[in-house]
């Protein structure tokens, strides 16, 4: 395999086609370790996020049954399920998830907290407004549980080897950022496709801050005095607009060049930030940093850990 | 969704009364949807309950909390309106909206 690269690279074999390029990255191994520090990152924050969801679900069963509009998976159901089953599934989705995060039991905690996350932030979605912000935290969830996830990191831990790098363990983790790109891809082509390339002058961006900002201000929750400020002027949106082009549309490159990634995370980052800033807008999910977790070796910081709890052992000398 | 005192008084209502959760951006949408589909009555009429104070809780203020910037005045009546602003304006100081439309107006009574 690596001859065959090698010769392709100094032009003697046969280029590879396209699709066969794209499965070779895609499938190329990768340690146990990187895939599993995600699988407890990422169930960690699921977690705790299905915790400071619960007032909200526990709000919701109580909504009259007409404003049920359903979607995605609870699209079948005419009515909202029953209050008592729907507290009970949300207060064990944070024991699930705490139990996926270890690694316990992963085949089965795995795919149940996945699907737990799926039906209780779908359930909170479907009172009449999508709140796009969870969708990315579901679908990185569902990769993980159809993955190995927990061949290693896991309590209580395996006996044996450690498994080698595989291909398997690689997939998964490509999956889930393929998928992160993606959700910032199609949110800066939605921005172009309602306003086209004007949504780039800022003008647009500008009044989106203000209404947004003012709904709030009008309905008595918080709201962000930076961007009520800033509104006020007219210069600081066209840059502010480009950037967010910049890091929308601009996520592939983490696909290609992997130097890139840290920027990359970094600028997205800053832009949750600032959204977080002047609309007092809150993404935890990206603000966490988990959300990026994917794109740097995880098995690092990994093997750090183990190095300083193999140091930690009482009786071994120092 | 407004809230008016028996004095006139105007205070805005919170996502929590309007909708019965804190999400602001949900509280928004169902008023929207309930005033396009022409339900703004029956939105009217359920915020309308949620602040009537129950039959042994004394006067009205007992309720008061669930109205965002309520003060102790007795709420009598509940509005359903679109307000438009300059967002852009309002935030220099112009908070006089450009154009008030009351689509349901109903009153406050006992449970």
């Amino acid at each position: 395999m690596r001859g065959a690269t090698a010769s392709r690279r100094h032009g003697t074999g046969p280029a590879p086609r396209p699709l066969e390029a794209l499965a070779g990255r895609l499938l190329a191994p990768a340690p146990a370790d990187r895939l599993a520090v995600l699988r407890a990152l990422v169930c960690a924050f699921g977690a705790l996020y299905l915790v400071g969801r619960f007032p909200h679900v526990v709000d919701s069963a109580a909504l009259p049954a007409h404003r049920w509009d359903p979607v995605g998976v609870l699209r079948l159901f005419d009515a909202p399920p029953p209050a008592p089953l729907l507290i009970g599934v949300a207060s064990a989705g944070p024991l699930l998830g705490l139990a996926a995060a270890l690694g316990w039991r992963w085949r089965a905690t795995g795919p149940a907290f996945a699907l737990v996350a799926l039906v209780l932030l779908t359930y909170v979605n479907s009172w009449g407004q999508v709140l796009h912000t969870e969708h990315l935290l579901v679908l990185h969830l569902l990769v993980l549980a159809a993955a190995p996830a927990a061949d290693a990191w896991a309590w209580p831990a395996r006996p044996g080897p450690r498994p080698a790098p595989a291909g398997r363990y690689g997939f998964p983790v490509r999956l889930v950022t393929l998928l992160t790109v993606l959700t910032y891809l199609l949110a800066g082509w939605a921005k172009l496709r309602t306003s086209g390339w004007a949504w780039a002058g800022g003008e647009v961006l500008r009044h989106q801050v203000a209404h947004d900002n003012l709904r709030k201000a009008v309905l008595g929750s918080p709201w962000s005095p930076v961007g009520g400020a800033l509104v006020a002027y007219g210069w600081p949106w066209r840059p502010l607009a480009l950037a967010t082009l910049l890091v929308e549309l601009g996520a592939p490159v983490v696909l290609v060049w992997r130097r890139l990634r840290p920027w990359w995370a970094g600028a997205a980052w800053g832009f949750h930030a600032g959204v977080l800033v002047v609309m007092a807008v809150f993404f935890p999910y990206p603000l966490s940093g988990v959300a990026f977790a994917s794109l740097f070796p995880l098995e690092h910081g990994a093997a750090r850990l183990r190095r300083v709890a193999r140091a930690a052992r009482p009786g071994r000398p120092r | 969704m407004v809230s008016v005192e028996a004095d006139g008084t105007v205070h805005r209502l919170s996502p929590q009364t309007i909708n019965g959760t804190a999400e602001i951006v949900q509280a928004a949408a169902v008023v929207s949807a309930e005033v396009a589909a022409g339900n703004a009555a029956r939105l009217c009429r359920e915020v309308a309950a949620r602040l009537a104070p129950a039959p042994r809780a004394g006067p009205a203020h007992g309720q008061a909390g669930v109205v965002a910037g309520a003060g102790a005045g007795a709420v009598r009546r509940v509005e359903v309106v679109t307000e438009t602003y300059d967002a852009v304006a309002w935030f220099a100081g112009e908070r006089r909206p450009q154009r008030r439309v009351v689509h349901a107006d109903c009153p406050v009574g006992r449970r």
